[in-house]
């Protein structure tokens, strides 16, 4: 990795993607860029997933700002605007099922089935796929510059970019047709005769629930059929030439590993890696001053100077145990990755979650904000 | 006395106590450390004879890189004496539900190593969460594998829905083999002898704040006990040197940068007090861990995390 201790991203993108394994703050940095994309003025929108309700709060959607989830939250920035909006998975599916069904009342049969409504809840991919949709949505909508997505919690980058296109197989089953038109029978036609799927398919989900199921499939699939054929498929939005990576790490040996792991596979799926945040560093400790340097301290406090001592040679010593953790992740990450821009981000406890904190934070990992 | 105002006590009698239990469900938001506590349950267990099961959820290598495993699968692994993981696969899952519905492995496999059936499958909503919960609990009731089982399940966001799960198949689904299992899952998860949830959260006031909704919400929806809320990450803030520290000391670089640590464990400290205060209603027992500077990351440290674990809160008598 370059030495880069600042976040360039071209002026072409018009959508940042900020990934990386769970837990590492991703939520605060995508903020964060958002809020400093804002702050140079670009119209900006930032879309999140499930934050800390502070850093909700300081977006504008905090539940006492009387904003439902699925809302577009609006906060001032020096003078400058930043849109935020807290993604909700079946606002976004209810937006395609209206806009993409053959009719209105198709639409209205569908928002109501309660296969629909389970399913934009629970079915695995059904976040990713709304987030991806979503993003897809406002970036075309021509009201924004910049579009930032706080990317669902996946443990790898291949969970979060295979969804959409699983979430499209689902819906485009065949099954779906046959058992549709004709439930048991669809299923001899298939091969799977013999009442023994059947028997499982419907212990699971009682008598009538086949037919039910291929109905709501077949219907389904050819809303995001029409979706992708008006808007183009989700999955080029992520290669997309407008559309930067930006890989967000913590300074800890698993996550490391783990981020290295997403970015092979971003970088083999042609995504643009714009750089790597690597977060909660923590700098070096002054070297120990020696044993009596620090008992002439420790002496003017008066108490057992022994004791004290031995307390704080511990805690200097797990101090620099930590800041060597972080320098190991930022070497493996630019031995691994030399030309791809690393910037390191302090630790800080809590992390950042006021408007000022993020815009900090912001205008230190990216002070162009262009 | 420690800072958040009250005497303070080995973990121990948690411990002893959720080794009583058979399923032991963990969760807390992403990035608290809810594996770690899985995985150091998982050891705590064992260590007091029980032959113990962690099943994560989770679709990362975690829960076995911090045991010693390269990797994590949908097997069972042996990593500790008496302590295996295992990766919970939801199509793995099903496919076993299916043999026993099915009485057969190998019609089972032939069922659903289908790939039409294999995608009607993922398309039903819901059966994922079932699938993986009922995996869980099958190994905790039925299998006779294990004496206990720590499920490391969802993040909390998504835990009320899963759990939830055999209670919405009560009430939507016509009586059949479901049902019976439903009803059977949803007894065992109200059995407070033998169910328990540990509820994960970091030294916030806020955060922990939802984390006490949460509980509530887990006994009013779905009748599951929190035997404990473990705050996780508690740095420590008595830190030597900060009153005697003359500008101009050779230790004084090294002694500020203790303190600036330190004034982060006091910083936490207030956050706890502030929440305890306010959470008059919330009855949990409350663990806290210590910041593990080396990243918690081995049996050793697991080990030691465990032992320095301390309740600071005991549920008051309800009036």
């Amino acid at each position: 990795m370059t030495a880069d201790a600042t976040l360039q991203i071209p002026a072409t993108r018009r959508v940042a993607l900020v990934v990386g394994p769970g837990g590492v703050g991703k939520t605060t940095v995508a903020a964060a860029l958002a809020v400093r994309a804002a702050a140079v003025g670009r119209r900006t929108i930032v879309v999140t997933i499930d934050p800390s309700r502070r850093l909700a709060q300081a977006l504008g959607l905090g539940p006492s700002s009387g904003h439902a989830p699925g809302d577009v939250a609006r906060v001032e920035i020096d003078g400058a605007r930043l849109d935020a909006l807290l993604l909700d998975t079946q606002r976004t599916f209810d937006t395609i099922v209206r806009e993409h069904s053959p009719n209105k009342a198709a639409a209205e049969a569908m928002l109501v089935n309660p296969i629909y409504r389970a399913m934009v809840r629970s079915l695995g991919g059904a976040l990713e796929y709304a987030a991806t949709a979503q993003v897809h949505m406002l970036a075309s909508s021509g009201q924004y510059d910049l579009v930032v997505l706080d990317t669902p919690p996946t443990a790898n980058a291949i969970d979060f970019l295979e969804a959409p296109s699983q979430i499209a197989e689902v819906a485009s089953n065949p099954a779906a047709k046959f058992l549709a038109q004709s439930g048991r029978l669809g299923m001899r036609f298939l091969g799977l005769g013999s009442g023994l799927v059947l028997k499982v398919l419907e212990s699971v989900g009682g008598g009538a629930f086949v037919g039910d199921l291929g109905r709501f499939l077949a219907d389904f699939g050819a809303v995001l059929t029409e979706f992708q054929r008006r808007a183009g498929a989700l999955a080029d939005v992520l290669t997309s030439p407008s559309t930067g990576v930006v890989l967000t790490t913590a300074a800890t040996e698993f996550s490391v590993r783990e981020a290295l792991a997403f970015l092979v596979v971003l970088v083999e799926r042609k995504l643009r890696v714009d750089g790597v945040i690597l977060n909660r560093v923590d700098g070096e400790v002054p070297p120990w001053p020696g044993d009596d340097a620090v008992r002439e301290v420790l002496a003017r406090e008066g108490g057992d100077v022994e004791a004290a001592l031995a307390q704080a040679r511990a805690l200097h010593h797990d101090l620099g145990h930590q800041a060597a953790t972080a320098r190991a992740a930022e070497q493996a990450l630019r031995e691994r990755w030399p030309r791809t821009p690393l910037v390191l981000v302090p630790r800080m406890v809590p992390p950042p979650s006021s408007l000022a904190e993020l815009r900090a934070m912001g205008a230190s990992i990216w002070p162009t904000g262009a | 006395m420690d800072a958040a105002g009250s005497a303070t006590r080995s973990a121990r009698p948690v411990f002893d106590a959720l080794a009583s239990r058979r399923f032991v469900v963990v969760s807390g938001k992403g990035g608290v450390g809810r594996t770690t506590v899985a995985a150091m349950c998982g050891l705590e267990l064992a260590a007091r004879g029980a032959k113990v099961l962690v099943a994560t959820t989770g679709h990362d290598d975690r829960l076995g890189w911090m045991l010693g495993s390269a990797t994590l699968t949908d097997k069972p692994l042996r990593v500790a004496e008496g302590l295996f993981v295992q990766r919970l696969f939801a199509p793995t899952c099903i496919r076993e539900y299916g043999a026993l519905v099915l009485r057969s492995a190998r019609v089972s496999s032939l069922v659903f190593d289908n790939r039409i059936v294999a995608r009607l499958m993922r398309a039903i909503p819901g059966l994922d969460d079932f699938s993986l919960l009922g995996k869980a609990w099958h190994e905790a009731f039925r299998g006779g594998d294990y004496d206990v089982v720590v499920f490391d399940g969802p993040a909390t966001g998504h835990l009320l829905y899963t759990l939830g799960v055999p209670r919405a198949i009560l009430s939507t689904i016509a009586p059949g083999p479901l049902v019976r299992e439903a009803e059977l899952m949803q007894r065992h998860l109200e059995d407070t002898e033998r169910t328990a949830a540990v509820l994960v959260g970091l030294p916030e006031r806020w955060p922990l704040t939802e984390l006490d909704e949460l509980g509530v919400a887990l006994r009013q929806q779905v009748g599951l006990p929190v035997a404990a809320v473990v705050v996780n990450g508690l740095w420590p803030h008595a830190c030597p040197g900060q009153q005697g520290l003359h500008a101009g000391d050779a230790a004084a670089a090294a002694l500020q940068r203790l303190a600036d640590a330190a004034a982060v464990g006091a910083r936490q400290r207030q956050e706890l007090a502030a929440w305890r205060a306010a959470s008059g209603a919330s009855r949990s027992t409350v663990v806290t861990l210590p910041w593990r500077f080396d990243g918690a990351g081995s049996i050793a440290a697991l080990r030691s995390l465990a032992e320095h674990g301390v309740v600071v809160d005991q549920p008051e008598v309800a009036t």
